[in-house]
């Protein structure tokens, strides 16, 4: 092949080009850690990524969900498990009034003491959680149950002011929970003999304490209200364990959701990020390259012509 | 006798010749770096000899040629549109690339993304005003997010349009130099066709340079003028005159970008747009006129989608405060520049309360912690409401990027492949054109040498003169 003098010029400037342009491909990966910078680089890969940080988002926002809906679950259980506590204390008192050597006066304090535990269960109906209250249905800013007033004799024993809405919230992809439950289902059941109105039970126990009325053939005497005081039991420990079935779906759901995250990051990771070992090898090797086009083109440009030589 | 004379003119003839190759071998070293320069080689051949002449007739020079590969040269003059039109579109898409860069998790899907996540935050906590607030600021950070888009986006139909305008300025001038060296070249080679090498050279020259501004053809006449055709046919220049290029362009997203040309000689001006496919103005074009003008297009219709399915959710909802009937982005009556209007309602501007995250009026129907309209707009983010009902909102946006990824991506790699071989062609050309210092070098020690020898013949031929007339 004919060489024309220019061609040497030519074919070094072509790949000085060639090779800066390799240069600041390879120093941008390693100075930013990634392989993918702009879409272009791996338009597939940018997709993908693009895609997953989505997801990441959204499983970090389902996880925000999950968080504050199981401090919410682990109040709302609490305080079931107080009121469960609360019968059985109301129990307790309610046998203790049995015992027929009591004079009136024991059983007065009896009944006095029963008062304090319906208004400690009117406290614990209006339980506040985020300065919101836990069983008033969308209605979180009314106070959901107030005794009425000439409580324990009044009939209904309290009125419920909150309605029953449940909120509905979002905490994995397709997956809706019930973030509340509705108080008056809870704490008054629906108006059936088989649901409990637990007012009204710490209302009538309270009354036939006072009365005397201890006696199994006494008509809503104490032993008829030990009954109910069952069924309030039953009631309340169905909610219990509703809430508690409840935390360990969110639990389960949560650690799936952990383990997608972890996945995904791993996954954008492995889409974005350089072999450390390969990049440094590649700075390595572009570099050597240019210092060699370098090198070889100032020795090869400086040889002198025949024109050098002619005298 | 005769012997004696054809001696001394056969001296004379290589005097002659030798000092015609030393003067083109001095005029190949003196043009070694002129860009498109062909080495010139002066052709010679023994004279014919008549009847049954002795010794010959001698040399003569016949002409000088420039060694040239036609083939070549056509291969150049494509290759440097090809790349021309790689190169007017490279620029601008890497820009929009750089715009629309959402690989560093940054950008218009993170906000999208950002403010429909803020409604399922609020629908955790409806009466949460932070979080109402909170919504309020991520809708503020789409509608800044597409603002700049848009305007980056209009900014750079700018810059493209203005560059286009430079390079038809360009792409003006080489019609003028090519119009005026058909004339001096049709004047030059009156005496004989295809003899004014340097004006051929620089003619080629200028002609690849212009099919790297736009895809031209040109053909040669029988007087040396060549004509040059654009695409469509249209001619730009036509012998000795050139034809004007303007560009018309209202800089609007909305409309497109138009080529005028006076045509050559005066007069008509006609719209050739259509006929400028390639080169670098073609590639401009195509920005101009398809890319980012389809780029700000798809960016409005993923703005005014925004803005009409978050209102026909949000119109029917209730606030904290019982407010209905109020918009969360002020309406927008078409898609046309919705990504430069778009902003907030000013009911939500007022007051967070009246941001619908309840179903029915909270105030007196459900009560405050009603999410239930707040859950319907957190899952627009899932719902097909792009592109035929076949796509989200964030998948359409994904894909717009997705789409620019793979033309840079293109782009790049063929303007890598395209430079290669317009480079190897250029080598190529250089091998058969180029000058080659040594080989100039030692074609002058010979013409020298055998200029020498010649004078030398004609001392001899002298001396034998004088011998012949001293007897």
């Amino acid at each position: 092949m004919r060489i024309s003098s220019n061609f040497g010029f030519l074919i070094f400037s072509t790949n000085l080009r060639k090779q800066q342009d390799d240069m600041a491909r390879v120093y941008e990966q390693v100075s930013t850690g990634k392989r993918v910078n702009r879409p272009s680089d791996d338009p597939i890969a940018a997709r993908r990524i693009m895609a997953s940080r989505e997801d990441i988002a959204n499983i970090e926002q389902y996880q925000r969900n999950g968080t504050r809906l199981g401090n919410q679950l682990k109040m709302t259980e609490s305080t079931l498990q107080n009121v469960t506590d609360l019968l059985h204390t109301l129990k307790e008192k309610a046998i203790a009034a049995c015992n027929g050597t009591l004079t009136p006066e024991a059983r007065g304090h009896i009944a006095d003491e029963i008062h304090q535990l319906g208004l400690t269960l009117e406290t614990l109906s209006n339980t506040e959680f985020e300065g919101k209250y836990l069983f008033s249905g969308f209605k979180t800013d009314t106070k959901p149950f107030a005794l009425a007033a000439g409580y324990p004799s009044a009939d209904p024993a309290a009125t419920y002011s909150g309605d029953d809405s449940v909120m509905q919230v979002e905490v994995g992809p397709g997956s809706v929970m019930e973030w509340n439950i509705p108080g008056r289902a809870v704490f008054q059941g629906d108006g059936t003999p088989a649901t409990a109105d637990l007012f009204q039970i710490f209302a009538d126990t309270e009354a036939a304490v006072r009365a005397g009325l201890v006696k199994t053939t006494d008509v809503n005497g104490v032993p008829d209200q030990l009954n109910k005081i069952k069924l309030g039991e039953d009631q309340i420990s169905s909610y219990v364990s509703l809430a508690g079935a409840r935390a360990n779906r969110l639990d389960s759901l949560t650690g799936t959701l952990e383990q997608n995250g972890i996945t995904l990051q791993d996954f954008v990771e492995s889409l974005e990020a350089i072999d450390p070992a390969q990049s440094i090898t590649d700075m390595k090797r572009v570099q050597t390259a240019y210092q060699a086009l370098i090198g070889s083109a100032s020795q090869i440009l400086q040889l002198p012509s025949l024109l050098n030589f002619l005298k | 006798m005769s012997g004696t004379f054809s001696i001394l003119s056969r001296g004379l003839d290589g005097v002659h010749v030798n000092l015609r190759r030393m003067g083109a071998t001095a005029n190949n070293i003196a043009n070694i770096n002129t860009q498109g320069y062909s080495r010139q080689r002066v052709e010679v051949q023994a004279r014919q000899t008549y009847g049954n002449e002795t010794g010959g007739g001698g040399v003569e020079v016949i002409g000088v040629r420039n060694t040239v590969n036609k083939f070549l040269e056509l291969q150049l003059f494509t290759l440097a549109n090809n790349k021309g039109t790689l190169e007017g579109r490279q620029g601008s898409v890497s820009i929009l690339e750089e715009t629309f860069n959402e690989a560093q998790g940054m950008g218009l899907s993170k906000s999208l993304a950002d403010f429909f996540n803020g409604f399922k935050d609020l629908g955790t906590d409806p009466t949460n005003l932070a979080m109402r607030t909170t919504i309020r600021e991520r809708a503020r950070n789409v509608i800044n997010d597409l603002h700049s888009k848009s305007s980056q986006l209009s900014g750079m139909l700018k810059t493209v349009s203005q560059e286009m305008g430079t390079r038809l300025e360009t792409a003006n001038a080489y019609l003028t130099e090519i119009a005026s060296l058909n004339r001096s070249i049709a004047q030059q080679e009156l005496g004989g066709q295809g003899t004014a090498f340097e004006l051929r050279d620089r003619r080629t020259l200028v002609l690849s340079q212009l099919s790297g501004e736009m895809n031209v053809n040109f053909y040669e006449s029988d007087n040396g003028m060549v004509n040059v055709y654009l695409a469509n046919g249209v001619q730009a220049v036509t012998g000795g005159n050139a034809g004007t290029f303007a560009l018309v362009d209202t800089l609007s997203p909305a409309s497109t970008a138009t080529v005028n040309l006076t045509i050559p000689g005066g007069g008509a001006t006609i719209d050739v747009t259509s006929g400028i496919t390639g080169g670098c103005v073609g590639g401009n074009l195509i920005e101009r006129n398809t890319h980012i003008y389809s780029m700000a297009t798809k960016l409005d219709t993923l703005a005014y989608t925004l803005v009409t399915e978050v209102n026909n959710l949000h119109f029917n909802g209730y606030g904290l405060n019982g407010a209905t009937h109020n918009n969360f982005f002020a309406t927008l009556g078409s898609s046309t520049d919705a990504a430069r209007l778009i902003d907030l309602d000013a009911s939500i501007t007022a007051d967070v309360r009246n941001i619908a995250a309840a179903q029915q009026d909270p105030t007196s129907v459900s009560g405050p912690s009603d999410n239930r309209n707040a859950i319907a707009l957190s899952g627009l983010v899932n719902s097909k409401v792009m592109n035929g009902n076949s796509e989200t909102m964030t998948e359409y946006y994904r894909n717009m990027i997705g789409e620019l990824g793979v033309t840079a991506n293109s782009i790049r790699n063929e303007l890598d492949a395209k430079t290669r071989l317009f480079d190897a062609t250029q080598q190529q050309r250089e091998a058969v054109s180029g000058v080659n210092m040594d080989e100039e070098g030692a074609d002058l020690i010979r013409f020298q040498r055998a200029f020498e020898a010649s004078v030398r013949l004609m001392q001899v031929g002298s001396e034998l003169l004088d011998t012949i007339i001293k007897l």
